[in-house]
């Protein structure tokens, strides 16, 4: 249950906060000289913000014209708003989400595990192939040194591959015209051509 | 948190979808990328043509961007190679000079001048943001003037700044700040009017 | 002095950050702490099908991939770059026949060109967007939706890369079901299965080592050989209307026509009917008149039931009065049977 003095300090820290957001504010990040956390703040308040974008468009309008009376002249406006008209119309870049590692950005295999993990991982798939149908627990079978290298993914439970008889070569001609109309769906691309890259 | 990380955390931002965060890089560098531009293409529609669809292509390839480089080094490459493809597609080589290296394209600029816009009308606004600028500054208190100076035609930092003018970066932010509000003021009119002259 | 003034900012600048913090949980804005808000943040079914898509256009990649089905293996290296506007892509296998795949991607086309070094050629495979089917190039996320059911998985690690496992499960028999793995932070397809109605694996396509998102040189996308002095092919097609010739081809349920076209098919004419349901695609293929000529294609395959299957590819042919009458297609047998079956020859207008 809030008191009148806290429903009172809400609406100070409110008037603080629009307080806050000014001009001087974005004048200190367009310099780079705000400490993290409110820069981060300040980001965040511009990016909801049509009126505080504005703020920031006149002071870089100001640096510019300092810099070149030509380039000031030209509307900068209108080509920021043609740029942001054409960015509305696009698809959003989606990426389910941004998982930041520790290390801030590389997150991808180490080269000197290269070679070994490829073998590895080739190896590790071949081996159900030849015991198809049934799946091969690899786990049993492979030595410490290549779980190491291998996803769990890739090493546990092994797909069984089905389907292992081979199509009449007649057929060919039709899959070549079948897979040059393919349209884009979510398996990747490459499978639609190594589907049959030994028939041409 | 430095200039480099403000251009990281706005890309971060368009990564995960916001689009607001791309319209205030394009505001930050859209100057840059023009006076780059100008070196390749003489006529500023043009310019601005060739411009807009970097900013484009430099937002749908944002995923591919992890803050490697700075941000406005992979913008530079991006707008270099719209440009040498404009000009292909009409024909036209691209001057030798565009081995530009991409140190240039980092360090502080001190503006190069855009090739004169033709047409009356823009010579009369250039010569007005001139006039603008001037009057305004020359309007400012001493210590004003100082401060915007070094920081927007020298780069200087505020630390620098405010043991140049021996005073302490408090005082430096204001009175950056308060300048750039007064310069901003005598620039409102001619921009703002002379924006509905050029319909 | 100074100091004080700035004291007294922070502090108000916190119980301001408190404050706007407290308007985003309220309101469910996304201001404020982003690590925390990424973590909890949801996607629909459709934007993740989006997502993948996108990145599979957008992002830049090079990697190894290893494809499976029907018994073969093969692996393959494969670079991708997005330069903003197109999208270049060059395959090439390392084990069996060498092989190598150039793709090049817009808004309006994409072309694929084999190369096939031991006889030195190149054949040309083109798709054009075309107009009279506006947007059934790709299916919507919605209409994939309506025939597959998204399920979330797991996260595991596919080429040592955390991924999110989706499935999506066919709503029906007519069609495979897919399992997939998609790195959380790009969007990227890591690893895909295309699964039987008895859940076997009949296709798998994975990475074992990428790199995302790095800047590619030029140079990986340039074919291994000077194709100069081969010889260069493509198999031209043009728009058609297979109705106007008398045949009638219905699209098999939850499958949508995206192309009607005329062509040659080793020597002989042909018509070709393609149908999609977002993921799988179904071709149908007529030759008239083609069991007459010794020359066609149609000569040389089997007669009668030839229903035949191999990985995630089922094919049948099929006799219509003297007209041979083909489908091929990534789905299961009974579905390129039914659509065989449906195809009826009505006279031409």
């Amino acid at each position: 249950m809030k008191t009148g003095v806290g429903d009172r300090m809400e609406q100070t820290v409110s008037n603080q906060v629009s307080a806050t957001l000014t001009m001087e504010r974005i004048s200190i990040l367009l310099d780079g000289e705000m400490d993290r956390a409110e820069a981060m703040a300040t980001i965040a308040a511009l990016c909801a913000d049509p009126a505080l974008r504005r703020h920031w468009h006149e002071l870089h309008r100001v640096g510019d014209a300092l810099r070149s009376h030509e380039m000031a002249a030209s509307d900068s406006e209108a080509f920021c708003a043609r740029v942001a008209a054409v960015i509305s119309a696009e698809p959003p870049v989606l990426a389910p989400s941004a998982v930041r590692t520790s290390s801030g950005t590389r997150r991808y295999w180490m080269p000197g595990l290269a070679v070994a993990a490829s073998a590895a991982a080739v190896a590790l798939v071949a081996v159900p192939l030849m015991r198809a149908p049934e799946t091969v627990s690899i786990a049993k079978n492979a030595t410490p040194a290549q779980l190491s290298t291998v996803d769990v993914g890739a090493q546990q439970s092994l797909p069984t591959i089905a389907n292992a008889r081979g199509l009449n070569p007649s057929f060919n001609p039709y899959l070549a015209a079948h897979r040059e109309l393919i349209g884009n769906s979510v398996v990747p691309r490459a499978a639609v051509y190594l589907r049959s890259a030994e028939d041409r | 948190m430095s200039d480099r990380d403000i251009d990281q955390q706005l890309v971060e931002r368009v990564q995960r979808g916001d689009k607001a965060a791309f319209d205030l890089l394009v505001v930050k560098y859209q100057r840059k990328i023009f006076r780059l531009l100008s070196r390749l293409i003489r006529d500023t529609a043009e310019i601005e043509d060739v411009a807009q669809e970097a900013f484009v292509k430099a937002y749908r390839a944002l995923p591919n961007f992890r803050g490697d480089s700075a941000f406005y080094t992979w913008l530079y490459r991006i707008a270099i190679n719209t440009a040498k493809n404009y000009l292909v597609s009409q024909g036209r080589r691209a001057p030798t000079s565009t081995q530009a290296d991409v140190e240039d394209a980092e360090t502080f600029d001190d503006g190069d001048h855009l090739r004169d816009l033709n047409t009356p009308d823009s010579m009369l606004v250039t010569k007005q943001v001139a006039e603008a600028v001037n009057r305004a500054i020359d309007r400012l208190p001493e210590d004003l003037r100082t401060a915007i100076v070094l920081r927007e035609l020298e780069g200087l930092s505020y630390e620098e700044i405010a043991e140049s003018m021996q005073c302490p970066i408090g005082t430096v932010r204001s009175r950056i700040f308060r300048a750039r509000e007064a310069i901003a003021l005598e620039l409102k009119p001619i921009l703002d009017t002379a924006k509905d002259k050029r319909w | 002095m100074q100091a004080v003034a700035v004291g007294e900012n922070k502090q108000s600048w916190d119980r301001a950050r408190a404050f706007a913090t407290s308007l985003v949980v309220a309101t469910g804005a996304l201001i404020g702490n982003p690590a925390t808000a990424q973590e909890s943040r949801t996607r629909t079914d459709v934007q993740w099908i989006q997502a993948v898509r996108q990145a599979a256009q957008r992002v830049n990649y090079h990697g190894t991939v290893v494809y499976q089905a029907g018994g073969e293996m093969r692996s393959s290296r494969i670079t991708h770059m997005f330069d903003g506007t197109d999208s270049h892509e060059r395959i090439q296998t390392l084990d069996g026949k060498p092989r190598e795949y150039i793709r090049r991607r817009s808004s309006a086309s994409d072309q694929v060109q084999c190369l096939i070094p031991e006889t030195r050629r190149i054949v040309i495979e083109h798709r054009n967007v075309d107009e009279s089917f506006p947007g059934l190039s790709s299916a919507s996320p919605e209409e994939i939706l309506e025939r597959y059911t998204l399920k979330l998985g797991d996260i595991e690690r596919v080429a040592g890369i955390e991924c999110q496992m989706l499935t999506l499960e066919p709503k029906d028999n007519a069609r495979y079901g897919y399992r997939l793995w998609v790195d959380r932070a790009s969007g990227l397809l890591l690893r895909a299965q295309t699964l039987n109605e008895r859940r076997e694996v009949i296709e798998q396509i994975a990475f074992t080592d990428v790199r995302i998102g790095e800047r590619i040189d030029r140079a990986k996308l340039r074919p291994s050989w000077s194709t100069e002095g081969w010889s260069v092919e493509r198999n031209d097609y043009r728009k058609a209307d297979l109705s106007q010739h008398g045949w009638l081809v219905p699209a098999p349920a939850g499958f949508r026509k995206t192309r009607e076209v005329a062509r040659r098919i080793g020597g002989s004419d042909a018509m070709q009917a393609v149908f999609s349901d977002g993921l799988a695609t179904v071709s149908v293929f007529i030759e008239p008149h083609s069991l007459l000529s010794a020359s066609g294609a149609g000569s040389q395959t089997p007669s009668g039931d030839a229903l035949q299957i191999h990985g995630p590819t089922s094919a049948f042919s099929r006799r219509v009065g003297d007209s041979l009458v083909t489908v091929v297609g990534e789905v299961p047998p009974s579905t390129v049977r039914a659509v065989a079956s449906s195809v009826e020859f009505r006279g031409a207008r």
